[in-house]
């Protein structure tokens, strides 16, 4: 297998054309030799490119810093790599070749082109550059969009485009990769292939640090008349955007959900959790038009929200109080929930988080410096968190997907450089002492090679430290500013997910070019909306839920069955573990009894992970035991199944003699009352009559009493995909 | 031998109980009464036997020891003044140490349990009262129910770590009715919360409590104990906040302007009683709260904005000036005239007269010249610093807050005077016990400030009859210079009160000082230390 596409690469040369014409021609180190090397292989991560090298001989990852690995191919290793003066005796091609022994296998053919072009480098002196050598300034790919039909290939042609105006086909030299290789793959060549679902993929060629984007659409088979998407509604902008990538795959939308469905969805995505019967029964006999976007205001002004909201950001921001001090947790956490009990612009959020100062007792905000301590891990988070670029790549070499290197990882650390502190620091597991952050007179941030101290810079545009300003305060102003089009888009994609079941952009938080939106001009849109209003997320939560998009049932049609990323139907979700617990509390009226928090406390207000609770775990809480930010897991795994079933804590809440099933037990309701507030209470709908009947057959069953009819079927219901999911 | 070590323990255990030992007092609870009213208080401890005799630092107070076991009768006259008052209960074997006694103007109330549950909230009628509880244990949370009126502003000062001696760091929260948190605060003074809330609505709110630690650990949970006393003001009427000038001159009528919550529109003036103290302590029938001022020799200024770099304000020295850095990046300049030779010693109040500034002290020169930038003092706050002028002439300094935030609680005080040598004297104890047929020493520490080289001599005020202890000296430089004994004898009669160990110079200028005994728990030290005087068998 290895051997028959190490031999397709060693074809591709002997076809394809040298970028250089001639040995009489002088050759490029950065534009002849360089690509060959990566293309060899020889500079990928499991070879020298990796950071120690390999036996010895160590490049720049995937050739990104030529002058590193020139001084690598010349000057080290006492000069046996080149031997200009007899360059087939060269360590470089002797290796390469096979001819010495060479952990990497034989990788050039001493008969092939590529061969010759290294080796009439090193004749020529191995210089680093030639007298008026062009450089490269961008990559093209084509073609930059297009729609394939089912398992039908393209082939794709990258161009280098240069200084002095002149192009080269670079193809042969390109790497190629696919975001979604199961819809679209593509080979070593640069031939994309269709596969047999529709859908979307985004395929990036790269050529020397420089990316180019193809995006490719399979669009289903068969005609949708035009009539069918101008006909949709369009209650704001997001649904035409919707419609109109619909329309682009041939995909239609499934119908509106039913009311309750709705409700269900509303108050567990704006609130966090599940109506009460008597809400449900007010709503689903409200007869008015407006009533689903009356229930969407009703919602964003209960209280609920606050915690609900601040409990999903304290899984990115939340620090481990054995690291970081119980007390400077517990601050932090009071912070951001006050942040979202005052609603304050996510704008203003981030400032006050980025540029906080005092004590770790009095502002908890400064936490986040208490817990990242250095520039860099505050430049990974920071740059993570809310600007969607993950920069963690770049701190050590040049992104592989990115035009970003270790010069912007350091310059936009160097933002990070004057943050002094005063106090007690951390001295885990307890680090109780109160710890005080200012702004240093000084501080500098150097480049981990070069050793130069770097200005602060942003990743592009411009923020300029002005004489007596926080340098952090320059970053956010940066952050924030109408030309960062990353810092609305990452929050409204985040948003976006939790309402919608996936992100537009997915992983929430990786936005870039080789990983594009799956529709654009939606995250565009809904970016410069939550900007428009002034980054007020209960505006953004509100446009969303109202939209018609948002109203759509989950059952899907023929025409929208493989979609996954298009909106064309809601995507159903596990609840998360908070709102799951706190459901089974509300349904029972047996409420938690938490560590370190008030008795009837709900678990969206508990304010740290490490409060223990084997049902949060159960239901994917981020795990105490790693570094945040990690990701809390939405999946569904057999322990959350037999957790459901088994667990002694929730059969003691079902099973209890004070709360809701006893309660029902000792009224004076009919089984079919139960049944229907049974149904009420943990699906948010009625049963149908099937439903019921059986629901009130459980009551005469023989030697079973009336309270464990009620507990069977509750604990039936409990167990049932539509209480654990969101539909 | 185990059986045997067993009996002896016993037999040793009911000898002792034979004979009377000193009390010991762990608790006093309420820790605190309104003025007008009588307090049965219940003590935690040991006696034997009871009842016990009880003093009071304060003669005002009528206090005496109930039939019932362990309770104290505790009567404050309509017109005592407010403030801490110390009790100790002592028999002839010797005292218990000494616990806070606080006398307060608002109707006072005692937490009952359980008032752990929003739905159990404990009712508070009225618009102002202490509430005197306890974070009586693990996980222990309590809560108080008020009616607000929409536009109403509540003060909830919690009073326990700071001044009661209580190892907790409290945590307050205002609720919604139905439970939901509205606003929290960990730490306003010290370690103890305050919240300043303005009810957008009508309706019941609710205070809720419960603690942490001070001395930090690692467990996860709410702490508490016997002795986690708590003093929780709730007032929706007056409450100082702090008044201007922070401190005033000693022995002079001074008028200072109180501001706070609920104080009224117009500036509250309040005349400052002359005596000749340290502190000087303000109650008013517009506020709810007692202020505690200090007391300085020199004259006392406001600042008087604007006052920034270029505008710096003129003060004398040796002198004080009170101000508040009132906005965000606010920075107060003071200019004044030194002379090279004589150093001044500049000391900021502010950080530990409860507010919130972290501030930054600097020193200029004529030109504008940074000469000294100073934070803080070790682990204190508030920049202290003896500063020598390089020449004759006008020199600034600046008063800001290391963040650059402001506002009309940041407060602080700056005094400049030529360090004065002086001395303090400190006692190791507050309970000497002179035993039969054998003296008692007395160590005092003597903390000698700014060069002082003059020989002190320290004596006892309050020996009774038969007891005798000389007068020892400390000279200004050797062994006797930072700490002497006093040595008691002859005891020929039982007794049982305060003493005081005093101190003067031998030479002039006669410096008068009473050495004290801080006390570890609580921000406060003692004088009247006691004295027990065993009987002969």
């Amino acid at each position: 297998m290895r051997w028959r596409q190490l031999a397709c690469i060693l074809l591709a040369f002997a076809c394809r054309p040298a970028l250089a014409d001639g040995p009489t021609k002088p050759i490029s180190f950065e534009l002849d030799v360089q690509p060959i090397l990566t293309r060899l292989g020889c500079n990928a991560g499991a070879c020298h490119g990796k950071s120690r090298g390999q036996n010895g001989f160590q490049l720049s990852l995937l050739g990104f810093y030529p002058d590193f690995d020139y001084t690598t191919l010349t000057l080290e290793a006492r000069g046996r790599r080149v031997f200009p003066n007899s360059a087939d005796e060269s360590l470089l091609l002797k290796k390469a070749a096979g001819i010495l022994p060479h952990g990497g296998g034989k990788r050039l053919d001493p008969a092939s082109p590529a061969y010759a072009i290294i080796r009439d480098w090193i004749a020529q002196g191995a210089p680093r550059r030639y007298a008026d050598e062009l450089t490269l300034l961008k990559v093209t790919v084509d073609p930059v969009e297009k729609l394939m039909t089912r398992n039908s290939t393209q082939q794709l042609t990258v161009t280098g485009h240069y200084s002095n105006g002149t192009t080269r086909d670079v193809t042969p030299w390109s790497a190629f990769q696919s975001n979604e290789s199961g819809l679209v793959g593509v080979d070593v060549n640069g031939l994309a292939k269709a596969g047999p679902i529709p859908g979307e993929a985004a395929l990036m060629a790269r050529f020397m640090g420089q990316i180019a984007i193809c995006t490719i659409a399979i669009p289903l088979e068969g005609s949708v008349p035009p009539e069918t998407y101008t006909n949709l509604p369009r209650v704001n902008f997001i649904d035409g955007l919707v419609w109109e990538k619909l329309q682009r795959l041939g995909i239609t939308p499934s119908g509106p959900c039913t009311d309750s469905a709705f409700l269900r969805r509303a108050y567990l995505d704006v609130i966090g959790r599940l109506p009460s019967p008597e809400e449900t029964r007010t709503f689903l006999s409200d007869s008015t038009a407006d009533k689903r976007v009356k229930l969407v205001d009703t919602l964003l002004d209960r209280p609920e929200f606050a915690d609900f909201w601040a409990n999903k950001w304290m899984d990115l921001l939340r620090p481990n109080p054995y690291r970081v001090g119980i007390k400077a947790t517990f601050n932090y956490d009071a912070w951001i929930r006050d942040k979202f009990r005052r609603n304050v612009p996510y704008d203003q959020f981030v400032r006050e988080l980025l540029t906080a100062q005092g004590s770790t007792w009095k502002n908890g905000a400064v936490t986040y410096f208490r817990d990242r301590r250095e520039p860099d891990e505050l430049t990974t988070i920071t740059s993570q968190l809310f600007l969607g670029v993950r920069l963690e790549c770049a701190k050590c070499h040049h992104h592989p997907f990115e035009a970003l290197g270790q010069e912007d990882f350091y310059g936009l650390a160097a933002y990070f450089a004057r943050i002094g502190h005063k106090g007690v620091g951390l001295s885990p597991p307890i680090s109780g002492g109160e710890e005080i952050f200012f702004t240093a007179a000084q501080g500098s941030v150097k480049h981990p090679i070069t050793g130069a101290v770097l200005p602060p810079k942003p990743l592009f545009g411009e923020a300029p430290v002005a004489e007596n300003q926080d340098p952090r305060e320059a970053l956010v102003n940066w952050m924030t500013s109408p030309g960062n089009p990353y810092f609305g888009q990452v929050m409204a994609n985040r948003v976006w997910a939790d309402l919608m079941g996936r992100g537009l952009v997915d992983p929430v938080d990786d936005i870039r070019a080789t990983n594009p939106a799956s529709n654009g001009p939606l995250l565009n849109a809904l970016a410069s909306e939550f900007r428009q209003q002034g980054f007020d997320i209960k505006k953004l939560v509100r446009v969303i839920a109202t939209s018609y998009v948002y109203g759509l049932s989950s059952e899907p049609t023929e025409r929208n069955l493989s979609d996954t990323r298009n909106y064309s139907r809601h995507y159903r979700q596990r609840l998360r573990a908070e709102t799951l617990l706190d459901a089974a509390c509300d349904i029972t009226q047996v409420n938690e009894n938490f560590e370190a928090m008030p008795p009837g406390s709900r678990s969206t207000q508990i304010w740290t992970h490490r409060i223990d609770s084997l049902f949060l775990d159960s239901f994917g809480r981020p795990d105490p035991n790693q570094d945040p930010p990690c990701e809390r897991t939405s999946d569904t795994t057999v322990v959350q199944a037999l957790h459901l079933m088994n667990s002694p804590a929730l059969h003691k809440k079902v099973t209890s003699d004070k709360g809701r099933v006893a309660d029902l037990a000792a009224s004076d309701k009919t089984p079919a009352a139960i049944v229907e507030e049974l149904y009420l209470l943990t699906y948010s709908r009625f049963p149908t009559a099937e439903e019921s009947q059986v629901g009130q057959g459980l009551f005469t069953q023989k030697d079973v009493t009336r309270k464990q009819a009620i507990e069977d079927l509750l604990w039936a219901l409990l167990n049932t995909p539509e209480f654990v999911f969101k539909d | 031998m185990r059986f045997s070590l067993c009996v002896a323990i016993v037999l040793l255990g009911s000898l002792q109980g034979l004979e009377a030992a000193a009390p010991k007092l762990d608790l006093l609870f309420p820790a605190g009464g309104a003025k007008g009213s009588t307090v049965t208080a219940t003590l935690t401890g040991t006696w034997d036997p009871w009842p016990v005799q009880v003093w009071c630092s304060r003669p005002e107070l009528q206090v005496k020891a109930l039939e019932e076991k362990g309770k104290l009768s505790i009567t404050i006259p309509a017109e005592c003044p407010v403030g801490v008052a110390w009790i100790r209960i002592f028999n002839a074997e010797g005292a218990s140490v000494i616990r806070p006694f606080v006398v307060g103007t608002l109707p006072e109330f005692e937490e009952v349990e359980p008032n752990n549950e929003v739905a159990k909230a404990q009712v508070i009628p009225g618009s102002g009262a202490v509430i005197n509880g306890k974070h009586q244990a693990n996980n222990d949370v309590d809560i108080f129910s008020i009616a607000l009126k929409a536009g109403q502003t509540l003060v909830a000062d919690l009073e326990a770590n700071r001044s009661l001696g209580s190892p907790a760091d409290p945590v307050l929260q205002l609720l919604s009715a139905q439970g939901f948190v509205l606003d929290q605060n960990d730490d306003d003074q010290g370690l103890d919360p305050r919240l300043v809330y303005t009810a957008p609505s009508d309706g019941i709110y609710l205070i809720r409590t419960f603690a942490f630690p001070a001395a930090t650990n690692s467990s996860i949970h709410f702490s508490g104990g016997a002795n986690w006393i708590y003093r929780l003001t709730l007032t929706t009427g007056g409450f100082v906040d702090h008044v201007m000038p922070l401190v005033v001159t000693r022995g002079t009528p001074t008028e200072v302007v109180a501001a706070g919550s609920n104080l009224g529109s117009d500036p509250l003036k309040l005349a400052v009683p002359v005596e000749d103290r340290d502190r000087v302590l303000l109650t008013g029938a517009q506020f709810g709260n007692t202020v505690s001022l200090a007391t300085v020799a020199h004259p006392v200024l406001l600042e008087v904005e604007p006052n920034a770099a270029m505008q710096a304000q003129v003060i004398p020295v040796p002198g004080g000036v009170s101000g508040v850095v009132s906005a965000v990046g606010d920075v107060d300049a003071f200019s004044f005239a030194a002379k090279k030779g004589q150093p001044l010693l500049f000391k900021v109040f502010a950080r530990k007269i409860g507010s919130p500034i972290d501030p930054v002290l600097s020193i200029f020169d004529a030109t504008g010249k940074q000469l000294q930038r100073l934070d803080d003092q070790g682990e204190n706050r508030d920049p202290e610093i003896s500063w020598n002028p390089p020449a004759d002439g006008q020199y600034s300094f600046q008063v800001s807050d290391l963040h650059n935030r402001g506002g009309e609680r940041f407060y602080y005080h700056v005094n400049i005077a030529p360090p004065q040598p002086d001395y303090r004297l400190s006692l190791a104890a507050e309970n000497f016990v002179l035993p039969i047929d054998k003296p008692l020493e007395i160590p005092v520490t003597i903390d000698r400030q700014a060069g002082f080289k003059g020989e002190i001599e320290v004596s006892i005020e309050g020996l009774p009859e038969g007891v005798t202890a000389s007068p020892v000296k400390s000279a200004g430089e050797g062994d006797t210079a930072k700490a002497v004994k006093l040595i008691l004898n002859g005891n020929s009669a039982p007794f049982s009160g305060t003493i005081r160990v005093l101190a003067t110079t031998t030479m002039e200028p006669k410096l008068n000082r009473t050495a004290n005994f801080p006390l570890p728990d609580y921000d406060a030290s003692i004088e009247q230390v006691w004295l027990t005087v065993i009987k002969k068998p």
